[in-house]
């Protein structure tokens, strides 16, 4: 009997997970780059403006998929069971840090408070980064996200997406800062890294129970295959470093770095989406009977 | 105190679904969400091949998965082991259908009539179920089947119980030894659904034939 897939997290829950992702990675990204060189300082602040942007309109794009979005005042209070309330406070808890960084920054005040602030920021954007994975991997009875090496694909996820997002926010707005950065490296080895972990070390975690294999199938060769091979890992992993290639032999390869950078991230969003819309739930089993879940 | 929990008699249900029409008539759930729902499945080709129902209901876990991963404390466990949400805490993030193993857990976004294409008001007794389901749930949150607790309280069966012509259901407290639930349990090798999951449901099946 054909298994199903989890149809209630949807576009929503994948846009905030890449937003959240996305906005920490990109802080984290642009408060590292505060701490080098002064021709660094264009695309630190890049980073860190743009990435508390990203978080909070994450946030608010997760509120409002909320059913009943008043209760979510009451969202911390069980961080000793639920990934979800400990989520919350990880993410309020950079807010505050990033946000008076932010506002540091985008004023021009005091850098060195900015620099002190950013410590703790850095720490808590690790932990926005990985959070959703382990809120995912808590869910048992799917195979795909009960997954000890969920969290590191989300990690890798969100580093690749919050350096693209700065990339492209340096590349509009901030002249000649894409210079410092070695964009086809970075799209090589994070692209690498990211594709050799999902198709080798994540699949083949998933692959020992039928509903995990269900999962890999629906994302290899079922319905989710052509947003995998064609979103993840030809227009987010593949095109970025043949377009990086070709900026090597231009002179002023600024769009190509941009157009790299955009398809980068598409592909980041689509591998989170693909990761949910692929949530096999396990069949229930009666003696030699096996059932598959309605309403999920 | 008691720990309440189900014997469903896999050999006596022949799948008629008055389980789940007993549920909606007494919880008045709307359009959609099925508490109690009538599961099939097969096995086998023609000519042996073989068809089983599944009731299923909330399996009233003693370590329920949907209670840990609940981030507003809404899924709550009172003293007789029934799970149960408090609709002023539940804030729809759905992480509860998610975590767990039985589909227990549904949520309703708003209300949506059986009858799209009638004219005029809702019919009297639809506008009725409409009315007690707004007062008791309301809507956005992830809802779902506690045993009418309320029933229970009264000293009655659950309305699924009391109305399965089959007799495939036995409510009882599972921590009283001579209860008919702990009996038929020892008696007829009872067994948890997908006891992997670590959830330790109060609601156990007899095999099938």
């Amino acid at each position: 009997m054909k298994m199903k897939a989890q149809t209630k997290w949807g576009w929503d829950h994948s846009i905030y997970l890449f937003l959240g992702g996305l906005g920490a990675a990109a802080y984290v990204t642009g408060a590292i780059a505060g701490f080098a060189a002064e021709e660094w300082a264009g695309i630190s602040k890049a980073g860190i403006i743009f990435g508390v942007i990203a978080l909070g309109v994450g946030y608010l794009v997760l509120l409002m998929g909320l059913g009943v979005p008043k209760n979510a005042i009451y969202s911390m209070k069980c961080p000793g069971t639920s990934w979800i309330s400990r989520g919350v406070i990880i993410v309020s808890a950079f807010l505050v840090f990033a946000g008076i960084h932010w506002i540091l920054t985008v004023f021009n005040l005091s850098i060195t408070l900015g620099r002190l602030l950013s410590v703790p920021a850095i720490i808590l954007g690790f932990g926005v980064m990985m959070y959703t994975g382990y809120l995912l991997a808590a869910n048992r009875p799917i195979a795909l996200w009960s997954n000890p090496l969920t969290p590191m694909v989300f990690l890798l996820n969100a580093l690749y997406s919050g350096i693209l997002a700065t990339i492209l926010v340096s590349a509009l707005f901030v002249q000649g800062a894409i210079d410092q950065i070695n964009t086809l490296g970075l799209h090589a080895v994070a692209g690498g890294a990211i594709m050799i972990f999902v198709l080798v070390f994540y699949v083949s975690a998933t692959h020992r129970v039928p509903e995990g294999r269900a999962a890999v199938d629906m994302m290899i060769t079922g319905p989710a295959s052509t947003m995998f091979w064609f979103g993840v890992i030809i227009v987010g992993l593949l095109i970025p470093v043949i377009l990086e290639l070709f900026a090597t032999q231009m002179e002023n390869p600024v769009l190509l770095h941009i157009i790299a950078a955009i398809a980068g991230l598409i592909g980041m969003l689509l591998l989170r989406h693909v990761i949910l819309v692929c949530g096999v739930f396990a069949r229930l089993k009666a003696a030699r009977f096996e059932y598959v879940l309605p309403h999920i | 105190m008691a720990r309440y929990g189900f014997v469903i008699d896999l050999k006596r249900c022949y799948g008629c679904y008055t389980c789940t029409v007993a549920c909606k008539a007494e919880n008045h759930t709307p359009q959609g969400i099925d508490w109690a729902k009538c599961v099939p499945a097969e096995i086998g080709s023609y000519p042996s091949a073989l068809r089983q129902m599944l009731p299923l209901v909330c399996q009233q876990c003693a370590e329920p998965a949907c209670r840990d991963v609940c981030p507003t404390g809404a899924t709550q466990v009172d003293e007789n082991g029934i799970v149960f949400v408090d609709p002023d805490l539940c804030m729809g993030c759905k992480t509860c259908m998610m975590a767990c193993p039985y589909g227990a857990r549904q949520l309703v976004s708003e209300f949506q009539t059986y009858f799209p294409d009638a004219e005029g008001d809702l019919d009297p007794y639809e506008a009725y179920c409409k009315k007690e389901w707004e007062e008791k749930n309301g809507y956005g949150l992830a809802t779902k089947c506690d045993y009418c607790r309320d029933r229970v309280a009264d000293g009655k069966q659950p309305a699924c119980v009391e109305a399965c012509p089959a007799k495939a259901r036995t409510f009882g407290d599972l921590d009283d030894p001579e209860s008919e639930v702990s009996i038929l349990i020892r008696r007829a090798a009872g067994f948890q659904l997908n006891p992997e999951f670590g959830t330790e449901p109060s609601c156990y099946y007899l095999p099938p034939r």
